[in-house]
């Protein structure tokens, strides 16, 4: 008997085997090197025998790090800049073709081809659009009689903003996809009802859908909030970090110190200081929910 | 009541006309880089736009094969995509049978602690990944970009949150046949899922397809390079060759186009799918 049960766990076990000895391998092991790595003066020729504890100090020397504080400065600027762009554009959008539209299958297809483009690919075609001096956005403003159009990726001000166009641009499919599942499975009858009573579609719209759907968007906000704040490839192709700082991010910070600086202990902690602000913008949002989300 | 039909049908055709609109919008980047990529250089940023240039001039695509490995790009990343694929669609539907339907002691808490890691970011693990390749002298080697993802607990709850929905009685009365768990898995289970499985396959094209952060760190090799940190290096070098830059990025974008535009249904239903939580 004791023995048939011991089998019986030894054939489960073995279904979940592959992705126990990948999450052993692949996330146990790194989080605690990685967690040894931050406490040393990491030296990348001799590993960890050539290595000097150091205790907390690659910890205090991330927050007095320049480019560590303008990275998150430009991280925050970002995800306000890029959120509620995104999540307003895809949810009128999601709304429209929610309706009876003709060619609805067609135009859900164009607006979610951008989310499959490869990022880099279509990051660079985005940095020759918005070239200041050559780029075809400037040209056509040109043509209309704007004489001084934006510098775009060329200027410290607008360089951030130009990179959040082209995140909101890469991931509006997304969301108006997840926001379309989400109203269609709204019954019919809610709005039967409102109708009846005499609602037009404007505080249908704000007294049906906009709480029904509020799950859905509490579960897109949080996710790209999330995704907002690891931004990388998008800079490292449209314009380097540059000008200046001003499209310096968190994790453009921890790739250029790890793996071009090769200070890889200081990188290591500011990856557990990531860590620790991605964490704690999601326990904000978690607490604020209760405020506006309806279940 | 015939104007009442004139009028729903006008408010149709200008909806229509403002959603078909802004989709062309959104798509015309991609139309542009299209256009651009078969054009003389000076003729790149002709203003107006000249969406379709007098002829095909190839030159672009010529400069880009020529100066850039592209050919083993593209196959170095398909081998990447097709193990990404296959490593997320066996383990983690395995897992995620495993975690619905199976007893085993732990089964809830190894589950837990799998879903908790959904919460550390990739950028915590590649520095040691990369210390561990070092060690292990795989550098350059294909395998530091897709062994990883021999576990992914995302793919794992997606499987899971199906596998839940298999009734009790399907898998008992396969049991008391004589099926071994594997058969039952492998011959009652899985065909149901083939839904979800779909999903997975496009999910995880798209995670191997656009795999950034791990060529670009643990690759150097520009033979041995994948497509998306490809095409930045070639931005990087040729910052004034406009017109192959847009070759190159045409070349990078081309496949996931086709593949999405033969099974774009799969794939907005596998993303509507992943957004359900559970």
């Amino acid at each position: 008997m004791k023995n048939k049960s011991l089998q019986k766990n030894l054939i489960s076990y073995s279904f979940i085997l592959p992705s126990l000895i990948g999450f052993l391998v692949f996330m146990v092991y790194p989080i605690v090197y990685s967690l040894v790595i931050s406490l040393m003066d990491w030296n990348m020729f001799k590993g960890l025998p050539g290595s000097k504890f150091v205790g907390l100090k690659n910890y205090f020397s991330v927050f007095k790090n320049e480019y560590f504080i303008e990275g998150f400065k430009n991280n925050i600027k970002f995800t306000f800049m890029a959120i509620p762009l995104l999540l307003v554009v895809s949810l009128l959008l999601a709304v429209l073709l929610n309706r009876k539209v003709f060619a609805r299958g067609f135009t859900r297809m164009l607006y979610f081809a951008p989310y499959i483009a490869t990022i880099t690919a279509a990051a660079v075609v985005f940095s020759v659009l918005f070239h200041p001096v050559f780029g075809p956005i400037n040209g056509v403003l040109r043509s209309m009689g704007i004489d001084n159009p934006p510098q775009w990726i060329g200027s410290i001000k607008y360089a951030l903003f130009t990179v959040a166009l082209f995140w909101v641009w890469k991931n509006l499919g997304y969301c108006i996809v997840i926001y379309l599942a989400a109203m269609q499975s709204i019954p019919k009858s809610y709005y039967e009802a409102a109708r009846i009573d005499g609602a037009n579609s404007i505080s249908q719209f704000l007294h049906i859908t906009l709480p029904l759907i509020s799950p859905t968007t509490f579960f897109l906000l949080v996710t790209n909030v999330i995704l907002s704040l690891q931004i990388f490839p998008e800079m490292k192709v449209m314009t380097n970090g540059g000008p200046g700082t001003s499209t310096m991010s968190i994790v453009f910070h921890i790739y250029r110190t790890g793996f071009e600086n090769f200070k890889m202990g200081y990188a290591s902690a500011v990856t557990w200081v990531f860590f620790l602000i991605v964490i704690s913008v999601t326990i904000v949002q978690w607490i604020g929910q209760k405020k506006w989300v309806k279940y | 009541m015939i104007n009442d039909k004139k009028s729903l049908l006008g408010r149709l055709a200008s909806l229509t006309f403002i959603l078909v609109g802004a989709g062309i919008v959104t798509i015309i980047p991609i139309i542009w880089m299209i256009s651009a990529s078969f054009k003389y250089e000076a003729e790149v940023f002709s203003v107006p736009i000249k969406w379709i240039p007098d002829y095909l001039f190839l030159g672009n695509y010529i400069f880009a094969f020529e100066k850039f490995p592209y050919l083993d790009w593209y196959l170095n990343t398909i081998k990447v995509t097709v193990m990404v694929v296959l490593f997320n669609v066996v383990f983690s539907s395995m897992a995620g049978y495993a975690f619905a339907k199976l007893k085993f002691v732990g089964n809830n808490l190894i589950f837990f602690i799998f879903i908790a890691t959904l919460m550390i970011p990739l950028e915590v693990r590649i520095i040691p990944q990369f210390v561990m390749f070092r060690h292990f002298d795989m550098i350059n080697y294909h395998s530091s970009v897709y062994l990883p993802w021999i576990f992914n607990a995302f793919a794992i709850f997606l499987m899971r949150q199906f596998f839940v929905t298999v009734p009790d009685e399907l898998i008992e009365a396969a049991r008391i046949d004589g099926c071994s768990e594997y058969r039952t898995f492998l011959q009652v289970v899985m065909p149901l899922a083939k839904s979800s499985i779909m999903a997975l396959v496009i999910l995880s094209f798209t995670w191997g397809w656009n795999s950034y952060l791990a060529p670009l760190v643990y690759i150097n090799d520009m033979k041995k390079q994948l497509l998306a940190v490809g095409i930045d290096l070639f931005k990087t070098q040729y910052v004034e060759n406009y017109g192959p830059q847009m070759a190159g990025a045409t070349l990078a974008l081309l496949p996931v186009i086709v593949v999405y535009l033969i099974a774009q249904k799969s794939f907005i239903e596998g993303i509507a799918l992943s957004g359900i939580k559970g």
